[in-house]
């Protein structure tokens, strides 16, 4: 079919990418059997079907979803789903859940690896990319010398539901201005092609320096884009991760009032930071302004710590992140990265991730109070709705509101597998992830055949993206634009 | 928590001769006095018998700073427990009861303590010294040499020394988890050359297999994990800790592995350097250790005070680091890190030993946890302190005059406002504990605590 488009003439919220790197706006009008992607735009006459096979992502209404589902609760798979529901039964067989995207759901027990009732502790102050707003590019006093010697800055470009970095040289970072707390989890999943050279910088006010001021100053001699002394300038009073393949290094950053940048290692660096080889790791980063308290976990494991605020009195140091803000800058040269699915919520201080107390005999349940947890097995919910748990000192019953998180003996699990072909996956807000083949639906529901718990008609109300190109390789899942 | 400075003044009046037990450290550091402590009164007044003076020196309140106390007992190594105060103070001690007002505990040191519930802020159970598993060396025949590497060994006061390019090798045993400590010493203007090779299975030198290795030497220092299968070196540690940074030419090293988690921490002369993961799942199962020296111009290396210990559970530091959780509940950590919140009810004799009774909101009975399984105690804090933050015990020190910290042998260290010294005791007020009696020997130092008054009247 020939479409006759008109620029600019669609009043459809949604965006369409392909895999060749084309893009649409319009409207999502479902899917059919085929299967076949169904879309429409106002500049054209019927809704057009596209091969889904040729579709990496849409996303809906950009990137907000029309409803809310009001809870953070959900049942994590061990195939990577976040299933958003009400946990209403559990049993030896199975764990009975009660969604407003989906209705009532039973999951095989074997298939689930953890309950969260109440997950990351407190409230979700950011979730995305979705869209760009939000989202700054910063460049520091250095770009006006630099551009006159002809060194043009890179960009980070987004896509989907990632910023992706270029490539180019490094040194322009993406970052957001707000949104952590005093005791902030800042997670993310990181994906690389080629070295992997990133800074993380965290609770950063991102205080600016006059480039004039600094130029007069005779300071500019050392501030180079992408290099290390560079990270004040585009951070301000902040803290900054630099994360290599096989190292880590934490810094100080701040900026004194002569507009000097300072910028000082944070003792207790880890050396056994150890990235997969297979170019992509989530990461979870936690920090408490009051405690001086910085953890690291890399795929859910604990690495690293640092402890700001301890030790000889001589020795202690104030807290150096003085803002609500965070960002991303790649440092290196042809060091291509994608940073996707951000979370910054609210840390109720649990010191470890469940994860990394996980052990193959006993499940593992953390409190919502962030301190108390037990190791155990769970038998159940019983008729108040309580989880029944026998611990190794006794019989307990907690209230669902009281639990953290839940983690299931790594024995009983079953083994996790890869993707089948013409599986997508369904994005809701804020963390809902649902894997499955599309069998058909409309606009605003989209019917999917899951592995884990069958058909189940999915209310794309609660929706903010569509995935359609899966795969583990990371190549395949890198937007060829970038 | 304790601050102390160098006051002004001093008066000494000097005569006579006497057997010294006690030191005493006057204000400015140089000045000091031997003698035997007689009292210290509520106004800091230190008595002195002195041979130097016919009569008990009295020195005024701020003339001195600390008192050593040289005829001393060691620490009573039955104390496996050990109490934290409210205000900071610290106890080694046996614990003998706990019900709901109280916590009853003995020491050599201070004999049997009744300490009411909300002066204590926690409790640590089963601290126990790393034990020794093997101190040396003690001889070149302990250890293995091959042929003519024999040659470019010596052993001397307790020294193995190596000439140039030798190794020797022998099996000690090593726990799983263990402290590896040793001191290596090199010659003036020579670069030292040091490989030591441990969890190692001695197995025929040139086969990969699984150990670690630390490295020192010219370049600086690095730990390396050698695998059998797969990537052989991986590097955990590298340091730029050249030889030159070491001006007396020694370097003193510890080493603490914990196989079960797979975990190293590395000192050297006492400070931190590190702490890191061994990446590869199978940990080294061996049991030995391998010393490689290769000096150029064939130099001299020795080595010394090489011990190896078993080391002890760290839960106690992990759990004292984490947050203090609700102030109005007792918290009980288990050896195997569960947590749980609730009510502390007491401890209890069963048909196995003792354990503590601990009452969770979760349950609808108490539960019961051998003492064997408890690692630490935090006590609910009542009334004040509710903002979630431990104090730092600043605010604990005695009420008007600069008070005195008594540190006792094992350890303990108490705050206490006033000190009488007799024969074989020392009587002590305590703000929190009341009126102490010790033994004389169980006290290690007396050192005086400034408070803010006295700061601003220096100033």
């Amino acid at each position: 079919m020939l479409m006759m488009l008109t620029a600019g003439a669609c009043s459809g919220g949604d965006l369409m990418r392909f895999t060749n790197g084309d893009q649409l706006h319009g409207s999502f009008m479902g899917m059919n059997d085929g299967p076949g992607l169904v879309w429409r735009r106002d500049d054209v006459g019927e809704p057009v079907e596209f091969k889904t096979t040729e579709v990496r992502h849409v996303v809906l209404n950009d990137g907000r979803a029309r409803k809310g589902l009001g809870s953070l609760a959900y049942v994590g798979l061990v195939n990577g789903d976040r299933v958003p529901g009400r946990i209403t039964a559990i049993d030896g067989d199975s764990v009975k859940l009660e969604t407003l995207w989906g209705g009532e759901l039973r999951l095989p027990r074997d298939q689930v690896e953890l309950l969260a009732p109440n997950p990351l502790g407190g409230r979700v102050y950011y979730h995305g990319p979705f869209v760009k707003e939000g989202w700054k590019m910063v460049d520091g006093p250095w770009q006006e010398e630099a551009e006159e010697e002809g060194l043009e800055a890179g960009e980070w470009a987004f896509s989907g539901s990632a910023w992706y970095w270029d490539g180019k040289d490094g040194g322009v970072a993406i970052v957001r201005e707000s949104g952590m707390v005093d005791r902030s989890v800042l997670s993310f999943d990181l994906a690389w092609k080629n070295r992997l050279s990133v800074a993380l910088a965290f609770h950063a006010d991102f205080k600016t320096v006059d480039p004039e001021e600094v130029k007069d100053a005779g300071k500019r001699r050392n501030l180079v884009r992408g290099e290390v002394g560079s990270l004040p300038y585009l951070f301000g009073n902040s803290y900054v991760l630099q994360i290599y393949s096989n190292y880590l290094m934490l810094y100080r950053t701040s900026i004194d009032e002569d507009g000097r940048g300072r910028l000082d290692r944070v003792r207790a660096n880890n050396n056994n930071f150890r990235l997969n080889e297979i170019g992509r790791a989530h990461i979870e980063l936690r920090c408490n302004r009051h405690a001086g308290t910085i953890a690291l976990f890399l795929d859910d494991e604990f690495v690293a710590q640092w402890n700001e605020g301890e030790g000889m009195l001589q020795e202690r140091m104030e807290y150096a992140g003085k803002g609500d803000g965070f960002g991303f800058v790649v440092q290196g040269d042809d060091a291509p990265v994608r940073v996707s699915d951000v979370i910054v919520s609210e840390w109720n201080g649990m010191p470890d991730s469940a994860r990394s107390l996980q052990v193959e005999e006993y499940d593992v349940v953390l409190m919502a109070n962030g301190t108390d947890r037990y190791a155990g097995t769970v038998d159940g919910l019983d008729e108040d709705g309580r989880v029944v748990f026998e611990g190794r000192h006794g019989k307990f019953r907690f209230p669902l509101d009281d639990v953290a998180e839940i983690r299931f003996a790594g024995n009983g699990l079953a083994e996790r597998s890869d993707e089948a072909v013409g599986e997508m996956k369904v994005r809701l807000s804020p963390l809902g992830v649902i894997t499955g083949k599309p069998l058909g639906g409309d606009a605003g529901s989209l019917h999917l055949a899951s592995a884990v718990f069958g058909e189940v008609a999915v209310d794309l109300g609660y929706a903010v993206m569509l995935d359609l190109a899966l795969t583990n390789n990371i190549g395949d899942d890198w937007d060829v634009s970038f | 928590m304790y601050r102390f400075k160098w006051l002004a003044i001093g008066f000494l009046v000097f005569g006579g001769s006497a057997a010294p037990a006690d030191e005493l450290r006057l204000s400015g550091g140089a000045d000091r006095l031997t003698g035997r402590v007689l009292s210290i009164d509520r106004d800091g007044v230190v008595e002195l018998a002195s041979e130097l003076s016919a009569e008990p020196i009295r020195l005024r309140r701020d003339a001195v700073e600390m008192v050593r106390f040289n005829e001393h007992a060691d620490g009573d190594p039955d104390a496996d427990a050990r109490v934290e105060l409210r205000n900071g103070d610290l106890l080694p001690v046996v614990v003998k009861d706990l019900d709901e007002k109280s916590l009853t505990v003995e020491s050599r040191e201070s004999g049997r303590l009744t300490i009411p519930r909300d002066a204590v802020r926690y409790l640590q159970m089963g601290v126990r010294a790393n034990e020794v598993v093997y101190s040396g060396p003690k001889s070149l025949d302990e250890w293995v040499m091959e042929g003519p590497e024999r040659e470019r060994w010596d052993f001397r006061r307790g020294s193995l020394l190596a000439e140039g390019e030798t190794r020797a090798s022998k099996d000690l045993s090593l726990p799983v988890k263990f402290v590896l400590r040793f001191t290596l010493e090199w010659e003036e203007k020579q670069v030292p050359g040091f490989e030591l090779f441990f969890a190692d299975p001695l197995s025929e030198p040139g086969d990969p297999t699984d150990r670690y290795r630390l490295r020192f030497g010219g370049a600086g220092l690095d730990v390396i994990r050698e695998a059998s299968v797969g990537k052989r070196y991986n590097k955990l540690l590298v340091l730029n800790r050249t030889p030159n940074r070491y001006p007396d030419h020694t370097l003193r090293v510890e080493i603490q592995v914990d196989r079960r988690a797979g975990k190293l921490w590395l000192f050297l002369n006492g400070e931190l350097e590190g702490e890191f993961v061994d990446p590869i799942p199978s940990v080294p199962g061996g049991s030995g250790v391998t010393l490689v020296c290769n000096t150029p111009n064939d130099g001299t290396q020795e080595i010394h005070d090489f011990q190896v210990l078993r080391l002890a559970d760290d839960a106690h530091r992990r759990h004292r680091a984490e947050e203090r959780g609700d102030l109005g509940q007792d918290h009980l950590f288990s050896r195997d890190d569960d947590r749980w919140g609730g009510r502390l009810l007491g401890m209890a004799e069963r048909k196995d030993g003792r354990v503590f009774r601990f009452m969770s909101d979760f349950q609808d009975s108490p539960m019961e946890v051998p003492e064997s399984e408890v690692a630490t105690l935090f006590f609910a804090e009542s009334g004040e302190g509710g903002d979630g933050q431990a104090d730092d015990g600043e605010d604990g020190g005695p009420a008007g005059g600069g008070g005195w910290v008594l540190r006792l042998q094992g350890g303990g260290v108490l705050q206490v406002e006033r000190c009488e010294f007799g024969e074989t005791e020392v009587f002590a007020e305590h703000p929190l504990l009341g009126e102490l009696r010790f033994g004389r020997d169980g006290v290690a130092m007396l050192e005086r605590e400034m408070t803010d008054s006295t700061e601003e009247d220096e100033k």
